[in-house]
């Protein structure tokens, strides 16, 4: 079955997460009939502005993966560096090793057909805890961690209690 | 498609034998995450199936793993490896159902997995369960020591024979040896049929050997092309030549060429080459899966391309497919009477979401402000669609074709395939994976 690779290997994936994940993350199809697009839940880090939080997100899947690296979007408001106000999350494993559009980033550090949709969750949460402010998606929060990091954490805290309806 | 229906190396976890995960996560591709089909070692001695690696080469040109330089022609077969996957796919069921039945006075494996056991370094050569691995090879110096013991430590001053395990005195097992070693060649020859050699064991294992490995290779591989010095006309003639559809647009008879070589290529390394019928069908299959919407518009041989033929067995279609037709109109009736759109759930407005998504970036945005409000312009837009797809479907199809999922997206996909050149099948539901 050369042709269904891409499903075969969402459903290998997605079983081996339904068996044995990660602390913290939860990430599935959203509708069985269709393997290319996941709902994702991902816990905020622990001793960072977006502990207690639990952020949705969407995983679309191109049709030759894992040739070509998913993208991921946050459902939720998200005010972090590397997240574009979209919602459109920009960490290096997410882009092709090809092109480096903002040619700051290692080849090592970027998407492999190796990669999975395990160790992206794994980076996303990471960047969660420690932003990367070398080439913001979002300026604004980019500034606000570099200039006045205090701001920017109170900032987070408030966003993540209003996601919790508090 | 089910996640039930797909093997997993997790599947071990809550049996008794935990420890087989990572043995057969070793005997997976990294890239499919499937059992290794025609494993090839790269020149920096990383394994992938045959298909995989040859796939991910022509993209990136690097080895998925370790990012090292390499080329298709540097591939090697790795045949040990392949037996054993052989072996080890024809024990799994058998073990699998005894390590399930063992499991049941342990209470299975629940636990998650804390973060810190995951490794990240992308520079790692290992694999990314290697803190698993590690765990589980600690284990494994008991076990051989167990084994030793049972072998040394016998109380009757006897040892056994290392060939026919008799037991006997320590000086008489030399004279012993040179008989019995004549003695075990001579059964042997009697009995071929024990499977001692490799090819006997792959004949055993996999009753549908058509070539064996050490027959002369009958298949050679072919050849890149290099496209850009290739006249779309000769591309075509190529294709042609080759058995292949020359049809479509020139990017698509690129990626079809390319998928070609890959399979065909993959399919030479095979020990149990497939037919070219069915490498056909399975670069059909493939174009399709890879959104090739213009396939079905070119004379391939699929389910849904029938619907538009003229001897097109209409009451046959609506016999099997009737419980969708019912659901369909249903649906539409729904839809119809109810003009207020309903509170979506998230699930539809998600879907919906999709479907616009390739049409309007604008929305987009929209979806992601209020993910849960249900944008009413939208969900009529959506509505008039769902509707205009069943009258289309309805006008289109032969005289008592009935509708089902597939071949109303199929045949609207026609029309506007026809009318405004519009890409055929936004957001799935393509006949191949459709429900029907």
């Amino acid at each position: 079955m050369a042709s269904a690779t891409a499903s075969r290997r969402l459903m290998h994936e997605y079983r081996a997460l339904t068996i044995d994940s990660p602390e913290g993350i939860t990430a599935g199809p959203i509708d069985e009939d269709n393997v290319f697009e996941w709902e994702a839940m991902i816990q905020g880090p622990e001793e960072t502005p977006f502990e207690g939080g639990i952020f949705p997100a969407t995983l679309s899947f191109p049709k030759d993966y894992p040739l070509s690296p998913p993208s991921m979007k946050f459902t939720c408001e998200m005010f972090h560096p590397n997240v574009y106000p979209s919602g459109l999350v920009c960490i290096s494993i997410l882009h092709p090793p090809g092109d480096d559009p903002n040619h700051y980033e290692q080849a090592s550090e970027r998407w492999s057909p190796i990669q999975s949709v395990e160790k992206i969750l794994i980076s996303v949460m990471s960047m969660l805890a420690e932003p990367n402010d070398e080439s913001p998606a979002n300026v604004e929060a980019a500034k606000m961690w570099r200039e006045r990091r205090g701001e920017y954490e109170n900032l987070v805290r408030e966003k993540v209690r209003k996601l919790l309806g508090l | 498609m089910d996640a039930s229906g797909v093997s997993d190396s997790t599947d071990w976890l809550n049996t008794s034998l935990p420890a087989l995960t990572t043995v057969e996560s070793a005997l997976r591709c990294q890239v499919c995450k499937d059992f290794y089909t025609t494993p090839m070692i790269t020149s920096c001695s990383h394994t992938f199936c045959s298909l995989c690696i040859r796939r991910c080469l022509a993209t990136e040109g690097k080895c998925p793993t370790c990012r090292g330089e390499e080329q298709e022609v540097k591939l090697r077969k790795n045949w040990a490896l392949q037996e054993l996957v052989d072996a080890f796919q024809a024990a799994r069921p058998g073990v699998m159902k005894l390590a399930q039945r063992c499991n049941l006075e342990a209470g299975g494996r629940l636990a998650k997995r804390k973060l810190d056991d995951t490794r990240m370094e992308m520079e790692e050569p290992e694999r990314p369960s290697q803190a698993r691995k590690m765990r589980a090879l600690k284990r494994i110096p008991s076990v051989v020591d167990g084994d030793g013991d049972d072998y040394y430590l016998s109380d009757d001053g006897l040892v056994p024979c290392p060939i026919c395990s008799k037991r006997m005195k320590e000086e008489s097992v030399f004279l012993h040896l040179d008989r019995c070693g004549q003695d075990q060649k001579r059964r042997e020859s009697v009995t071929p049929s024990r499977p001692t050699t490799r090819s006997s064991v792959l004949a055993d294992v996999t009753p549908q050997t058509r070539l064996p490995q050490h027959v002369g290779r009958a298949l050679e591989h072919l050849p890149k092309l290099n496209y850009s010095i290739l006249k779309e006309n000769a591309l075509r003639k190529k294709l042609s030549e080759l058995g292949l559809i020359a049809g479509g647009p020139r990017s698509l008879l690129e990626k079809r060429h390319t998928e070609w070589v890959h399979l065909w290529n993959a399919n030479c390394d095979s020990a149990r080459p497939k037919l070219k019928k069915e490498l056909l069908q399975d670069l059909d299959a493939w174009e399709r899966s890879q959104g090739g919407s213009k396939a079905s518009f070119n004379g391939l041989s699929n389910s849904g391309n029938d619907v538009m033929k003229k001897d097109f067995d209409g009451a046959g279609w609506a016999k099997s497919h009737d419980v969708e037709f019912q659901r369909l109109i249903a649906n539409a009736r729904k839809k119809k009477s109810s003009n207020q759109p309903p509170q979506g759930s998230k699930k539809d407005a998600e879907r919906i979401g999709t479907t616009q998504d390739a049409e309007n970036g604008a929305i987009d945005q929209t979806r992601a402000e209020q993910t849960l409000v249900v944008d009413p312009i939208d969900q009529n837009f959506n509505l008039r669609e769902e509707i205009g797809k069943q009258d289309y479907a309805q006008r289109a199809a032969p005289a008592g074709t009935p509708l089902t999922e597939s071949n109303s997206e199929m045949l609207y996909g026609c029309m506007r395939h026809e009318d405004i050149g519009y890409k055929a099948y936004p957001g799935g539901g393509r006949p191949s994976e459709g429900g029907s």
